[in-house]
């Protein structure tokens, strides 16, 4: 970590948007949709919730480790063992993330902007950037990444006003009509289509302090939280829940419509995409990013110099495995739905949880000595 | 140390940009062929396959020519490639192309009547499949071969495809066809049970858009006419200007023609369990009188106006009602009732077959007009008023009977 690496709590704001937004808002729809039916903008909200809760959870455990990398907190609450299988676990997870978004991304890139042009072509090149970005360290990423956030909500709102033009709001009703069962598999599957907020757990040691780091971190998850419910309800009031499970990309159909008076013949949708797929990069930069920190501490090394490229590397030969797009998709959402609980959620909860008693039996233990 | 860096860099990035995404699918814009329509026909009899397609491809250099030139250019290209399948008709067309066929600007699809009959799956999936194609094209049904209509040259435009834009636009103050509207989104409605796409016929040479063509379980299953379109538009909310033309009230032989902004729409549904569940529709509109020539009548008394108000609301009850009748008569639920009674009533729906159901459903239409101008006119004063209304004279409506 560079001396002047630092960023202020405001930033998080920041990072969190740019580790959950990604091309999850292309994939999402139809998997929430496809468990929840006319209430996945319902299962949405209460994901949110959970996120909110994941924030709150990971401020608090690094804030009680202000300096500590996610190798030491691990291995601090669990002992060496266990915290080194915690921390190499989450450095698998945030390369396997990475290496999925790189492969989405590309399939959609080759899908609707560039069908010639080979796959590995495209990884390529998003990984040279991830590298380049990374290699700069925390602080340059979050200035860039500031700037991307008015292309994660500038065609989103765009999209959203013309839309509205066709979409029926009677295509969400009746709420619950299957009771409780689907919307809660709904919320599982929209909590696991937004993986990201565990980025949190290496930015302690860079942030230069904790005041409102939380609601910071909160603010980011509502910046990601608006418009996905926008989408989900645009997108079902438009085209209906049996329409929404058969597209790949349901967000990238409801695009392909908008027209704008005066503009005939005018598409928007490879702005719309080229500028998504911009957002979905700075996932992929901070997944890389996260990883090759991680990856250092465990090897002991002071610079991530050599992990960002030894990643880049990992993450080149990934994308080269030739996978089908419907079995990136599938087979992503099956891991997906189990990985990122466990990544966000539970192993954060269980280091907080472990924290507090083994805190609370010290100080009884201190007590009992005094 | 620094400059050799960014040597280093610079050389690194100049030996890399031949290998820039945009390289491998970068096409001249002078070798594409932009199609603007395509037309969807089934072959005659002559091998090649099931589907014949036809595509109309302007050609930009004739479309700019200024007129009156010794060598007027055709303005399109018009061609015509049959194959067993949508897809495969398309991709073949290329092999009778010079330049590449691109769909990403299409903006109309036209369906001929038999292929509708048969199964609109065959267009609607590879329309919707296809990154290259557009599935913001609207779709048309013809009432004979798809592919004379892209061979015709139309009125004001030398390309069908903008012909039928400007048709299209025309919906808002000419509701007498289905609402156009994009494939895609006609698919959605097909597939929640019922949707009508805008009907091309040919009349007096030129093309029209007229009436609707109703489609069910995935295919065509019947016709509205004008009025009957126009009806339906009303059930649906889709009518927003119109023009009913009403007897006048102190001359039987004379009209009063009336331009109907539509204002308000609701759609209320009673069940009662010893009869068939009964849709209550409540239609709002607002008129202004744009022709009374030999009507007698002073429209400024609130008392005439409202007399003629009620006159025209009980004419688009009885238009309403014929709508609705008609749908009730073909069986299919165009009107997406049986949606208002499945979101309302959801257990209910789950219980009953809703398509033996809506041919006995009742309809209330109530129709409710306020007439708010007169127009720069009060009472007509022109001689001529008692005598016989000529043809002309007489509104759209009675020549649409006629």
């Amino acid at each position: 970590m560079r001396e002047n690496d630092k960023i202020p709590p405001k930033a998080l704001a920041v990072m969190v948007v740019s580790a959950i937004a990604e091309l999850n808002f292309l994939i999402a729809p139809r998997d929430v949709v496809d468990a929840a039916g006319r209430d996945a903008w319902l299962s949405t909200v209460l994901a949110i919730v959970v996120l909110l809760l994941c924030a709150g959870i990971i401020i608090t455990l690094i804030r009680r480790y202000p300096d500590a990398s996610i190798v030491e907190i691990a291995t601090r609450i669990l002992g060496k063992p266990l915290g080194t299988i915690v921390a190499l676990s989450y450095a698998i997870y945030w390369l396997a993330r990475a290496a999925y978004v790189l492969q989405a991304q590309t399939w959609i890139f080759a899908q609707s902007l560039l069908p010639n042009t080979p796959l590995w072509v495209t990884s390529l090149y998003i990984v040279m950037i991830s590298t380049y970005t990374a290699r700069h360290g925390v602080e340059p990423m979050a200035r860039l990444f500031l700037i991307f956030i008015a292309g994660y909500l500038l065609p989103l709102f765009l999209m959203i006003g013309p839309s509205y033009e066709g979409a029926l709001l009677d295509r969400l009703l009746p709420a619950m009509e299957d009771g409780l069962g689907p919307v809660i598999k709904g919320v599982w599957i929209a909590f696991s289509e937004a993986p990201g907020l565990s980025i949190l757990l290496i930015l302690g040691p860079f942030l230069t302090g904790f005041r409102r780091a939380l609601s910071s971190a909160m603010i980011g998850v509502i910046l990601v939280a608006i418009p996905a419910v926008a989408v989900m309800v645009i997108v079902v009031a438009q085209f209906g829940t049996l329409d929404v499970v058969q597209h790949v990309f349901p967000t990238l159909a409801l695009v392909e419509l908008i027209r704008f008076p005066g503009f005939s013949g005018f598409r928007v949708d490879p702005i719309f995409l080229s500028v998504w797929l911009l957002v979905a990069f700075t996932s992929i930069a901070l997944s890389h990013y996260a990883a090759a920190s991680v990856s250092a501490g465990l090897f002991g090394l002071n610079n991530d110099k050599l992990p960002i490229y030894a990643i880049a590397g990992a993450l080149a030969m990934w994308s080269l495995w030739p996978v089908a797009l419907p079995d990136l998709l599938n087979y992503g959402l099956r891991v997906r739905i189990v990985a990122i609980p466990v990544a966000e959620l539970f192993l954060p909860a269980l280091l907080l949880t472990v924290s507090l008693i083994r805190e609370r039996s010290l100080s009884s233990t201190s007590e009992r000595g005094a | 140390m620094r400059s050799k860096r960014l040597f280093m860099h610079f050389t690194i990035l100049a030996a890399l940009s031949p290998l820039l995404g945009g390289c491998w699918d970068y096409v001249d814009i002078e070798n594409r062929a932009p199609v603007m329509t395509l037309a969807v026909d089934f072959t005659q009899g002559p091998p090649g396959g099931q589907f014949l397609t036809t595509l109309e491809i302007p050609v930009a250099r004739a479309l700019a020519e200024v007129q009156g030139s010794a060598q007027q250019e055709e303005p399109k290209v018009v061609i015509e490639q049959a194959g067993t399948t949508l897809g495969q008709a398309l991709t073949l067309v290329n092999q009778k192309l010079a330049r590449r066929a691109v769909f990403q600007q299409m903006t109309a699809i036209l369906v001929s009547d038999d292929v509708a009959r048969k199964g609109i799956a065959a267009v609607a999936d590879h329309a919707l499949r296809h990154p290259g194609f557009n599935p913001a094209a609207w779709i048309y049904v013809t009432d004979r071969p798809a592919g004379a209509f892209l061979k015709a040259t139309p009125q004001f435009q030398p390309l069908t495809a903008l012909y039928l834009s400007d048709l299209a636009k025309q919906f808002p103050i000419a509701p007498y066809m289905a609402r156009p509207k994009e494939i895609h989104t006609f698919k959605v409605q097909l597939q929640e049970g019922a949707t009508l796409a805008p009907r091309l016929t040919v009349d007096e040479g030129e093309i029209r858009m007229n009436g609707a063509a109703v489609f069910s379980e995935g295919r065509l299953v019947g016709v509205l006419d004008r009025e009957l379109a126009r009806g339906t538009n009303w059930l649906l909310g889709d009518l927003k200007l119109t023009e009913i033309a009403v007897p006048c009230p102190n001359q039987p032989q004379g009209r009063v023609t009336l331009l109907v902004r539509h204002a308000g729409r609701s759609v209320d549904l009673s069940l009662d369990t010893q009869s068939a569940p009964k849709f209550r529709f409540a239609l709002a509109a607002t008129a202004n009188i744009i022709d009374m020539n030999l009507c007698p009548i002073a429209p400024s008394q609130a008392g005439t106006r409202q007399a003629l108000a009620d006159t025209a609301a009980g004419e688009i009850e009885k238009m309403v009602l014929a709508a609705f009748e008609k749908a009730q008569e073909m069986q299919v639920d165009y009107l997406r009732l049986g949606e208002l009674l499945r979101y309302t009533h959801p257990v209910l729906w789950k219980e009953i077959e809703w398509v033996k159901l809506f041919p006995a459903v009742e309809a209330q239409i109530e129709a409710r007009l306020s007439i708010l101008g007169t127009g720069r006119l009060d009472q007509s004063t022109l001689p001529g008023s008692d005598q016989e209304p000529v043809a002309g004279f007489i509104g759209m409506t009675d020549e649409v009977d006629a």
